[in-house]
């Protein structure tokens, strides 16, 4: 006969232990009341999301899918799963309804990412790039297939095309498309201040096979207008000839690496000035690219030789 | 890398499914049978050692309940081997879970696992197994594997027939039939966008801004 008791607590080694989100370091923010009700609350929102993602149908998932499922809880309540601790608030909240209001923010944000992607395919700058057109013909999918609810971490679209900055490796889900479009609206907004012919003939020097390659656009000619600005003409023409080269090797030469640096940051706040940029994202994205312009720059001074940076 | 809970949730979720399988003993009494404290321990530590084995998580009491529910009332069960029969069952369960590519629901898949297992298998589980995997699952796998550009609706009737098992052993023509549909589920599993559109409420009307 059965054993009307109370069933005993199956024995359980640490090993056996389901993966999720905190650790023991938590125990140095809240009490170990705290966590373990916290630890309750997230396995029971973990579930539902589970048995949502399932329809009901299975009451279990593969580990993969669990851990794919955790991820997105935790990019939606903005939980690093990374690091082993609970942000504080977290405590205190009924994670349900936080987990649906954030929810509704990444809604928002999905709202936002299709504003920027229409504004940056009317605005996108004339230049033939195979790379830059199918990464925006995805993006145009991306609320298609963004499963915003089971898989919010996720980018289940394909970005070929680089930016000059790349995106932090931390950023995920719609964050990461709204980031890659800001930065891709910032590019294109420079570029478009030049003439499509003046950039396309950087692009040639720069990178013969710029229409099939995944070069970026917005690099090439940032460098020639920082390169004009240093030798004291108009960014506009973008046009570097043997004579502006000598100019600008003439003008940094005598100068140490860090009046260098200094020499080609200013440049480019002039470049700024000269062609109207005004917004401080767009200022700081190309002062951005001084420190990887220096060293090549060094390089070029070395050798008397800056064909390489400022491209004719 | 994510880093794991202590062990409470797991072992908070370890007393549910013990009470559960408490519970069901006023159901399978009247088939004579009854589970011991000891044999609630046995299923749950088996149902761990099943799903860590078959690589998978599982949340609440799990299906081990549904399935003691489930083979309770059948002839080929015993009260000396049901804790064992029950045992096997729940490692073949999570076993198909996996072969058939998360296509078959658990109510489905232990429907099925029961009719098997009286008609076909006798109450054989290598039997069973036998009818679930290489009839099945396995016929699943190799469908999207081997022919992915082969659509459904291009298939013939004799392919449709030969959906279930893909052999001539075929396990019974129920067999045949989930497996076809698990095919065609599949199918639209691996068709992402009419999967998404079917099985989703999209937040954005299914759309892409690339139709404005």
């Amino acid at each position: 006969m059965a054993d009307n008791s109370e069933p005993a607590e199956p024995e359980l080694s640490p090993s056996e232990s389901l993966p999720a989100l905190v650790a023991e370091g938590a125990n140095e923010l809240a009490s170990p009341e705290d966590v373990l009700a916290f630890e309750q609350r997230f396995m029971r929102l973990l579930e539902r999301r589970t048995a949502i993602f399932t329809m009901g149908d299975s009451s279990s998932v593969p580990t993969h899918v669990a851990v794919d499922l955790l991820r997105s809880i935790s990019f939606v309540l903005g939980i690093d799963p990374d690091r082993p601790r609970i942000p504080e608030r977290l405590l205190s909240v009924d994670l349900e309804d936080e987990f649906r209001r954030r929810l509704a923010d990444i809604e928002q944000k999905v709202e936002l990412a299709g504003t920027l992607w229409r504004e940056a395919v009317a605005t996108m700058p004339a230049i033939p790039n195979t790379a830059l057109h199918d990464t925006l013909a995805s993006i145009g999918n991306f609320p298609k297939y963004y499963d915003f609810r089971s898989m919010a971490h996720e980018i289940p679209v394909s970005i070929d095309y680089p930016l000059c900055h790349p995106l932090e490796t931390s950023l995920v889900g719609v964050d990461y498309i709204n980031e890659y479009l800001r930065r891709l609206l910032i590019e294109a907004d420079f570029v478009r201040r030049f003439e499509p012919a003046a950039c396309i003939r950087v692009l040639e020097r720069s990178s013969p096979d710029y229409v099939d390659l995944l070069v970026n656009l917005y690099e090439p000619v940032a460098t020639n207008a920082i390169g004009r600005v240093l030798a004291g003409k108009d960014p506009r023409s973008l046009r570097i000839s043997d004579e502006v080269r000598a100019e600008i090797a003439r003008r940094l030469a005598p100068l140490s690496a860090t009046q260098r640096g200094r020499a080609l940051r200013e440049a480019a706040a002039a470049a700024c000035d000269s062609l109207g940029v005004d917004d401080g994202g767009a200022r700081e994205y190309l002062r951005d690219l001084v420190p990887e312009l220096l060293p090549r720059v060094e390089v070029g001074l070395e050798r008397d030789d800056l064909c390489g940076v400022f491209v004719g | 890398m994510i880093l794991p809970f202590g062990d409470a949730p797991q072992r908070a979720q370890l007393v549910a499914a013990a009470r559960e399988l408490e519970s069901v003993n006023t159901s399978i009494q009247r088939h004579g049978l009854s589970l011991s404290r000891e044999d609630i321990q046995a299923l749950v530590i088996g149902r761990v050692e099943a799903l860590a084995m078959t690589d998978r998580v599982e949340f609440g009491g799990g299906v081990v309940k549904d399935l003691v529910l489930a083979f309770a009332s059948s002839s080929f069960v015993s009260q000396a081997s049901f804790v064992e029969t029950i045992l096997d069952l729940q490692d073949l369960f999570y076993e198909v879970k996996n072969e058939s590519l998360e296509q078959i629901p658990d109510e489905d898949l232990i429907k099925k696992m029961r009719s098997l297992f009286d008609e076909f298998a006798n109450g054989d589980l290598e039997y069973l197994a036998e009818a679930l995997l290489d009839g099945l699952g396995r016929t699943v796998r190799d469908e999207i594997v081997n022919a992915p550009k082969l659509g459904f609706h291009d298939r013939t009737d004799a392919d449709r027939a030969d959906a279930g098992t893909g052999h001539d052993d075929a396990a019974d023509p129920e067999a045949d039939n989930a497996a076809a549909n698990a095919y065609t589920l599949a199918q639209h599993r691996y068709d992402i966008g009419k999967w998404v559109d079917e099985k989703y409420e999209a937040g954005w009307e299914g759309s892409s801004w690339l139709d404005e």
